[in-house]
């Protein structure tokens, strides 16, 4: 089952059990359609789903047709299960949960199999398209339905949606593109009952150090628990100085506040928002202890720079990737360019779970272990704490869902790279936005612009039905809470700047070309005047 | 005499069972008023039975019917066309033949 290709339509076809015998068979005029549709799932032009409970409808009449033709039921038997275990390759079951007879008894009309068709496709699918020779499908079903023949003349754009609200952030594409390997994996977990560290904690952390190069992965509870148990690994202790960005969520802030220390902020590059490593030197005191860069928008900062200023000063950089896990610098990836990295998986994050969720990334032996301990209440082995830790591990659930996202995720980060390539070129000369530097990419967890008279574009792009973000508004030395707690060095003008003009349009892996040039168009509409 | 039916999913029963002599025949008609019946649940009327039956589908390489044409081996041929209604008959007296073992 591919889940990695670039779908031409957003539409999702249901085979009703007609045309999977008619194609099956090659049965009637119009099975080379349904044969051309079938084609079109397997090459990853369109999605294609079956609803589980037709396949022993199908399975019989395709053994009947071929027990008439041989008069023996063991060959015709053996060949209706190599073509459905054929077929079973490339199309997606519609999940059942087993309450599904108990909702369909309001829907009008007798034939539960068709029923179930419709209630299955309407629940899990978005957009979808039942490929179908039954006329009652047409005239009785609120789904759109349609014959093979007509799909193949029409073609398949002839049913895409049309202006539809356009998601900031389309997590329920992912979700429908992924929702069988999800509900594997969650059941999974629900049959071994290992809701606290379970196997898939440890499968997921293997997968993910491989994914970065990084010798240890540690899941935690956030990417906000992964700062916190990462500073406590290095012992910061109150007073103790970290120098970080003012222009980043507040966490990044938050949790050196946490433990007593002062975060020292430092003022960012004005193309890129990251911190600007040339002005870090001189914030350096006896008092310093860690260098916290965060990866902003998706993009790493310039981290040779910061980690050769870290290594002159015997400082630990910890990166905050919380953005920009999958991204690469200078052919790293993100999460292995210092000696710390953490990341988040908050849902909407380039690789997100579906809930809080987050990882600590190290190649170091002794901050490995003293990580793993700190997660899990400093607990060394059972019951015997040697230091102070937290309750900070992540849900075994939670693993399973970024293990099925993790299938899919190097096409999603191939996807961002193409759709924030095709943003540039479509804001070019038009509209400033943050510039990439080429010995790094970004994955894009936003793509953000610089714009004047913000609010006002804001509201008038939502009229037009594109959502907007702010990332972020208010630079953290400016946050109440943070007026007294913190130090400003040399002035942060730059993030102060930018704070006011920044923007973010929809970005993610399913965002169609269609959509981002509604997007586009209405930005560079609305900017012109 | 004439016999009550039953016309239930499809196929007409005997509400009570007739016994013929050895050289009666075995074919009797029926009428059904027309309005009385559903249309078909066809979305095209099918020709009965395509021009090419039996001939092997033509298939690119590499394409999905060529390996279809592949699996069915000797049985890779074109079929006549089937109702919703014979598709439905067919499943019903393929289940009535698993559970009730006729």
């Amino acid at each position: 089952m591919d889940v990695n290709t670039h779908k031409q339509t957003d539409i999702q076809l249901v085979f009703d059990t007609n045309v999977l015998v008619d194609a099956l068979t090659a049965r009637g005029q119009y099975f080379a359609c349904a044969v051309d549709l079938l084609e079109m799932v397997r090459n990853g032009k369109v999605e294609g789903w079956y609803a589980h409970h037709t396949l022993t409808s199908v399975y019989y009449l395709l053994e009947r047709a071929f027990a008439a033709e041989t008069q023996n039921r063991k060959t015709a038997t053996d060949l209706a299960q190599t073509l459905l275990r054929e077929l079973l390759q490339f199309l997606r079951p519609l999940p059942q949960v087993g309450d599904e007879l108990r909702r369909i008894h309001s829907m009008p009309g007798d034939d539960l199999e068709d029923l179930l068709i419709v209630h299955l496709a309407s629940s899990y699918l978005p957009n979808p398209l039942v490929v179908t020779r039954d006329k009652w499908f047409l005239q009785h079903s609120s789904l759109a339905a349609a014959h093979p023949k007509e799909i193949i003349e029409r073609g398949l754009t002839a049913w895409q949606s049309r202006g539809q609200p356009i998601p900031f952030a389309d997590l329920t594409t992912q979700q429908h593109c992924i929702r069988p390997q999800l509900e594997r994996n969650m059941h999974r977990v629900l049959h071994h009952g290992q809701y606290i560290m379970g196997p898939e904690v440890a499968e997921l952390e293997g997968k993910l150090a491989a994914y970065t190069g990084a010798k240890h992965c540690i899941t935690v509870a956030s990417g906000t628990e992964a700062l916190l148990i990462a500073l406590m690994a290095l012992g910061i202790k109150p007073g103790e100085e970290v120098i970080t960005t003012p222009f980043t969520f507040v966490a990044t802030a938050e949790v050196i506040v946490l433990l007593g220390a002062v975060p020292v902020f430092v003022d960012i590059e004005p193309d890129t928002c990251n911190i600007d490593a040339s002005k870090i030197e001189a914030a350096i005191t006896s008092k310093t202890r860690a260098i916290i860069p965060v990866s902003l928008y998706g993009q790493p900062a310039d981290m040779d720079e910061i980690n050769a200023i870290a290594a002159r000063h015997g400082l630990t950089v910890i990166e905050d990737a919380a953005q920009s896990f999958g991204a690469e610098y200078k052919g790293r990836k993100s999460c292995n360019l210092s000696t710390i990295a953490c990341t988040s998986f908050f849902p909407s994050k380039p690789l997100g779970c579906y809930g809080d969720g987050g990882a600590i990334f190290s190649s170091d032996e002794n901050l490995a272990k003293a990580m793993r301990e700190i997660r899990v209440h400093g607990q060394e082995k059972r019951y015997v704490h040697t230091r102070i830790g937290v309750g900070g591990r992540m849900d075994t659930l939670q693993c399973a869902v970024v293990l099925a996202k993790l299938e899919r995720f190097d096409w999603e980060v191939e996807q961002r790279l193409k759709i924030g390539a095709r943003y540039n070129a479509l804001f070019a000369g038009k509209v400033q936005t943050v510039t990439q530097r080429p010995d790094r990419t970004s994955v894009f967890a936003q793509y953000t612009a610089f714009i004047e008279n913000r609010e006002q574009v804001q509201e008038r792009l939502k009229a037009a039905g594109v959502p907007t973000a702010v990332h972020y508004p208010v630079p953290l030395h400016l946050q109440p809470a943070y007026r007294g707690g913190c130090q400003v060095h040399g002035g942060v003008k730059t993030a102060e700047r930018m704070a006011q003009r920044v923007m973010s349009f929809p970005m993610s892996a399913d965002l169609s070309v269609e959509d981002q040039e509604r997007v586009v168009a209405a930005a560079l509409e609305v900017v012109r005047n | 005499m004439r016999a009550e039916i039953l016309i239930q999913l499809g196929q007409a029963k005997l509400l009570n069972p007739l016994y013929l002599k050895p050289d009666a025949p075995t074919h009797y008609h029926i009428e059904v008023p027309d309005d009385a019946l559903l249309d078909a649940r066809d979305y095209l009327e099918e020709q009965p039975r395509p021009a090419d039956v039996a001939t092997v589908p033509p298939a690119r390489p590499g394409s999905l019917q060529e390996r279809l044409n592949q699996l069915l081996g000797p049985l890779a041929r074109i079929r006549p066309s089937a109702s919703i209604g014979d598709d439905y008959q067919t499943v019903q007296d393929a289940m009535e033949e698993r559970y009730c073992g006729r």
